[in-house]
């Protein structure tokens, strides 16, 4: 998987990287269960600190996406039980992006049609 | 003459090392001509094949004059100015040849703007995650051996030629030695660089990072066995015969040779493998493919980039990151190394060979000066002072042995001496103190002649 870091970005370097695991995970670019860098290697590979990724690793694991084991270092989970419910900061951005797709002069069929679309994109189909 | 020949045999070589490695910058290659990111058909357009001719002439046209600059150096008198000569040479064969680069470049990306399309578009670092940090080809056991092997020889040849009493031999063969070491510090160097991103299919990736990362291994372990029988050579010929130096110019034209012919042949192994990799490359995946971070497609300057290290899209292997810190201080000293040490080592040169020797007698002491104070003896430590007009057979252990200078400490036969002469001169001082025999002369004879009357007196 190709992570892309923007230096520009508004976005810290640590939400870039838990944003493009995310959808690495969803779009099965990541598979369950598949063994992750290490900290300190994936630091090296971006040409960043430690502790920025480590920051990205511990979020990703209180939000119940990767495991952490002593030995084998991350793991993408194994299975996702979800309750089915977004997270209330993931809620607001949703809200945010529709205000924006409103704004743009999107109709509500174009933008359902839209998640649809990538819906199905991260399902492979 | 022989100086001329190991100028020759050492320096020629990398002219046409320079000449083949920046040929293929007009060839469209990964993406890129002259370093700018192109499309395949874009290439047959009239203007790029313009530009293309262009740099094929300027660079012969260079090529020509640049082989024919040492001929002049078979000419020149002494030994410090064809030094001069040459190492001025070698600097404009590093330098020159990227002139025609740049200009074809800055070509290049001014018809691409024309276009209409952007040379400054990526903001954004791509890395593959895929085995992060562990694309690695660099194994310790395969570069042991020689690092043993020339290891051996340079602790044999320091043991031999200290108890000889000619260390200088034995330094000159651990410098050789220690290049086998370099050669694994730089493969495991390269070796940690990045996976590079050619393509968002991660198996591309990673399996050509490692295709190329392997390359660089079997070329530094080449050129680590190289330069271990190259040492090892090297010290048998200072053990057989300390004095001939045909041999080692046979060695050392073999030696050259043989890396020339690794680089090429790592070239074209890397040819074959980008051309594998063709197809299956997609849009430039990295933060170097901004054509306008490149400048004159041979420096590279990006601020946002962190690496230190990319590769090259010029040549062969990578280059350094100007806006990093690192990639400052590393090209600081090529740099310093190119345009201060090296004018600065022939200027020393030239001194040394063309200050007068300058023999004295000052204060009840015989004064030998020459770019500063070389000896001074008190005339009372004179045992005995004798005008000769024939030299022994001087060896030089250390010092400065020109045509036209002797300095430092030289062996006479078996006994070690001290000498500060001009071999072209008629006569000489030989000079015995109680620790030390000394070779003197003045600048001229009949100097010499006055100060042996003034210390026999």
């Amino acid at each position: 998987m190709v992570l892309v870091i923007d230096d520009s970005s508004d976005i810290p370097i640590y939400q870039q990287l838990r944003n493009q695991i995310v959808i690495g995970i969803s779009d099965g670019r990541l598979k369950p269960g598949e063994q992750l860098p290490t900290v300190r290697a994936l630091a090296e590979e971006i040409g960043v600190n430690a502790m920025t990724v480590n920051k990205a690793y511990q979020m990703l694991k209180q939000e119940g996406y990767i495991v952490t084991e002593r030995r084998n270092g991350a793991r993408v989970r194994r299975e996702f039980g979800g309750d089915g419910q977004l997270s209330p900061e993931a809620a607001e951005t949703l809200r945010r992006i529709i205000s924006e797709a409103k704004l743009a002069g999107m109709t509500q069929e174009e933008f359902v049609a839209l998640c649809k679309s990538h819906f199905e994109q991260m399902e492979g189909k | 003459m022989v100086v001329q020949i190991i100028f020759f045999v050492a320096m020629y070589p990398i002219l046409f090392l320079m000449y083949f490695i920046l040929r293929p910058a007009g060839e469209f290659k990964n993406g890129y001509c002259f370093a700018v990111g192109m499309k395949r058909d874009w290439i047959g357009q009239k203007e790029v094949v313009e530009i293309q001719e262009g740099y094929r002439r300027e660079a012969k046209r260079l090529l020509i004059v640049l082989a024919l600059i040492p001929f002049v150096t078979w000419v020149l008198p002494g030994f410090a100015i064809p030094l001069t000569v040459w190492m001025l040479w070698m600097v404009a064969v590093c330098i020159l040849p990227m002139i025609p680069v740049a200009r074809a470049n800055g070509r290049l990306k001014r018809w691409k703007r024309a276009q209409g399309f952007s040379t400054s578009v990526f903001s954004e670092t791509y890395t593959e995650m895929k085995n992060a940090g562990a694309v690695r080809r660099v194994k310790f056991l395969p570069f042991l051996i020689p690092m043993l092997l020339s290891g051996a020889v340079a602790a044999g040849s320091l043991a031999y030629f200290g108890r000889r009493d000619l260390p200088a031999y034995g330094v000159v063969v651990v410098s050789f030695a220690l290049l086998t070491a370099l050669c694994y510090g730089v493969a495991l160097w390269m070796d940690r660089q990045k996976t590079q991103v050619i393509s968002n299919d991660s198996d591309v990736n990673v399996n050509y990072t490692r295709a190329k990362k392997s390359l660089w291994k079997n070329t530094w372990l080449g050129m680590a066995w190289t330069n271990t029988v190259y040492t090892a050579v090297t010290a048998v010929v200072f053990v057989i015969n300390r004095s001939t130096v045909v041999a080692l110019v046979w060695a050392t034209l073999v030696y050259t040779a043989a890396l020339v012919w690794l680089l090429l042949l790592h070239m074209k192994k890397s040819d074959r493998i980008d051309a594998h990799y063709e197809e299956k490359r997609e849009e430039p995946y990295d933060a170097a493919a901004d054509d306008d971070a490149w400048i004159g497609g041979v420096i590279y300057y990006n601020k946002k980039d962190k690496r230190t290290m990319v590769s090259q899209r010029i040549g062969i292997g990578t280059t350094t990151n100007l806006a990093t810190t690192t990639g400052k201080v590393f090209d600081m000293i090529g740099l310093v190394t190119l345009l201060v040490v090296i004018p600065f080592c022939c200027i020393w040169v030239m001194l040394e060979e063309y200050t007068p020797l300058q023999l004295a007698v000052k204060d009840a002491a015989l004064v030998a000066e020459h770019l500063g104070v070389a000896y001074e003896l008190p005339l009372a430590d004179i045992e005995k002072i004798t005008l000769i007009e024939e030299l022994p057979r001087l060896r030089k252990l250390n010092g400065n042995g020109m045509e036209n200078i002797y300095e430092g400490t030289f062996r006479d036969g078996a006994e070690r001496c001290e000498v500060f002469l001009n071999p072209q001169n008629g006569v000489f001082l030989q000079i015995e103190t109680a620790e030390e025999t000394y070779y003197m002369s003045a600048a001229e004879d009949a100097a010499t002649v006055e100060i042996y009357e003034a210390v026999a007196r």
